[in-house]
């Protein structure tokens, strides 16, 4: 069966600048959740942005599906949120966001109705489909930009930060709606908690390359590994029980 | 439960069309004598609108400027003194041609206030989509729209930041004023950059939706804002 994402000797880096990640050869099955992790400036929002087709490649190959992807080319299969995910709901209300999507896939009618209705209910956001986006909490706006890229039926999904800045609630709700896509995806984030949730695999990115490429559960509790690229193990790795002020003193 | 009547066009795009029609209607008046008409139309709007007294407040200040015109040319225009108080002379031709400029005026105003006062901003930017604005710039129309008020809000934090931080105030400040306002707009590119990217990840310009063609409602009021803007300029002319 065709890898659902197939990277070859990918380097990605802005166009006129030194490449920030080298030599990736990523293989992501249908269905797969992987999540990707590093420091800040590895280089994962400028892979996520090449395999968007936002920006070429500076070296490499890229399929979807088994087709290969020329560069710089956006695909119809590749659903992607953005760092910034507010800034992909650009639409006076909410409905008429995740519209915009199949709309410009040529959608029209009863059609494309429902599949912005069918976004919606996936996201929980049936009941605030005539609100204006600008209105919406952070959690329901990122729910929102979800929405958004569902109503285009992308076969992967590359998500940047998707919890990030949510509360308590806003997260575990997104987590929620996350586990329950049938996608392969790709997820970057600094939630180790809820990378271990929801991806069984895990991508370390650190330095222009990939450090480390494995399970979940084993990579993030390689405290040795971690610390070497400026990660912690996550909470619920560590040993439990209540952690005392002169412990945590101890580890700075 | 039966609906009542609507006494104005449902769809944006018909309430646009209606206001253009009967505004060049109503711009092409020449007579003081069709100047009745005129304020019957433009009652007959207020009444319809079913919140005259809303929207006579916000005909508050395009009344001001309709009296200053008139007055001016009452003052100022024409040779046919009616009233003369020293170097002040009120001249007949000139009360006519004040009088027919402030009334057009405000009865386009009215018209429009009516028609196309109570429509959001975006709905009337589609309608001006849908008569042949072209498609960039609707879409620069919407977002400037969507923007706008989150760019005052940033701008205004920033400026709270400014001040929070010893930031001074009057003409002095103007410097950082500048610093504040040049931020907000480099922010405002980088934003920019982002909704763009976004924008064509969800594949912006692939196609556009086309234009739904009128149903019989808004053929009836269009038909109607046509007899009633042909009524009225052959009555013009007939005088």
């Amino acid at each position: 069966m065709s890898a659902a994402l197939d990277t070859s000797g990918l380097s990605v880096g802005w166009p006129g600048h030194a490449p920030v990640l080298t030599g990736l050869d990523l293989r992501l099955a249908p269905g797969e959740r992987i999540g990707l992790v590093g420091p800040n400036g590895a280089g994962k929002s400028t892979l996520f942005a090449t395999l968007a087709g936002l920006i070429p490649p500076l070296a490499g190959q890229i399929s979807v599906m088994g087709d290969p992807l020329p560069p710089a080319t956006i695909s119809a299969r590749i659903g992607v949120l953005l760092q910034h995910s507010e800034d992909q709901l650009f639409c006076p209300t909410l409905a008429e966001d995740v519209r915009f999507g199949p709309q410009n896939q040529g959608l029209r009618g009863g059609a494309l109705e429902a599949r912005v209705t069918c976004a919606l209910a996936q996201c929980d956001l049936s009941h605030l489909a005539d609100r204006p986006v600008h209105h919406l909490s952070g959690g329901e706006k990122r729910r929102a930009a979800i929405a958004g890229l569902l109503a285009m039926q992308p076969e992967i999904l590359l998500l940047d930060e998707p919890s990030a800045a949510l509360d308590l609630r806003s997260r575990r709700a997104l987590m929620g709606l996350l586990a329950r896509m049938p996608q392969a995806m790709v997820i970057a984030s600094h939630d180790l908690d809820m990378l271990l949730d929801l991806c069984p695999r895990i991508l370390l990115v650190d330095a222009g390359r990939v450090q480390a490429d494995g399970p979940a559960q084993d990579v993030l509790s390689d405290a040795a590994l971690m610390q070497r690229h400026g990660q912690e193990v996550p909470a619920s790795l560590r040993a439990t029980g209540p952690v005392s002020p002169v412990a945590i003193g101890q580890r700075g | 439960m039966a609906e009542a009547a609507p006494r104005l066009p449902d769809c944006p795009r018909t309430r646009l069309l209606v206001a253009l029609i009967l505004a060049f209607a109503f711009a092409s008046v020449r007579q003081i004598t069709s100047l009745p008409l005129l304020a019957a139309f433009a009652l007959a709007a207020l009444v319809a609108s079913g919140q005259p007294l809303a929207v006579l407040a916000r005909l508050r200040a395009p009344a001001m400027l309709a009296l200053a015109i008139a007055l001016a040319l009452a003052l100022f225009s024409g040779s046919d003194t009616l009233w003369q108080a020293g170097p002040l002379h009120l001249r007949s031709d000139g009360v006519a041609a004040g009088a027919l400029v402030a009334l057009r005026l405000l009865a386009i105003v009215t018209l429009t206030l009516v028609l196309l006062g109570s429509l959001p901003p975006h709905k009337l930017a589609e309608a001006l989509r849908s008569l042949g604005l072209p498609a960039i710039l609707f879409d620069l129309v919407m977002l400037t729209l969507r923007y706008i008020d989150e760019m005052r809000a940033r701008l205004a934090r920033a400026e709270a930041a400014r001040r929070l931080r010893g930031g001074g105030a009057g003409w002095r400040a103007l410097p950082e004023r500048a610093a504040v306002f040049a931020t907000a707009l480099i922010h405002g590119q980088h934003r920019a950059d982002r909704v763009w990217a976004a924008m064509r990840l969800r594949h912006y310009g692939a196609a556009r939706p086309a234009t739904p063609p009128f149903g019989l409602h808004d053929l009836f009021w269009i038909g109607a804002a046509l007899a009633l803007a042909a009524a009225l300029v052959w009555l013009d002319r007939a005088t």
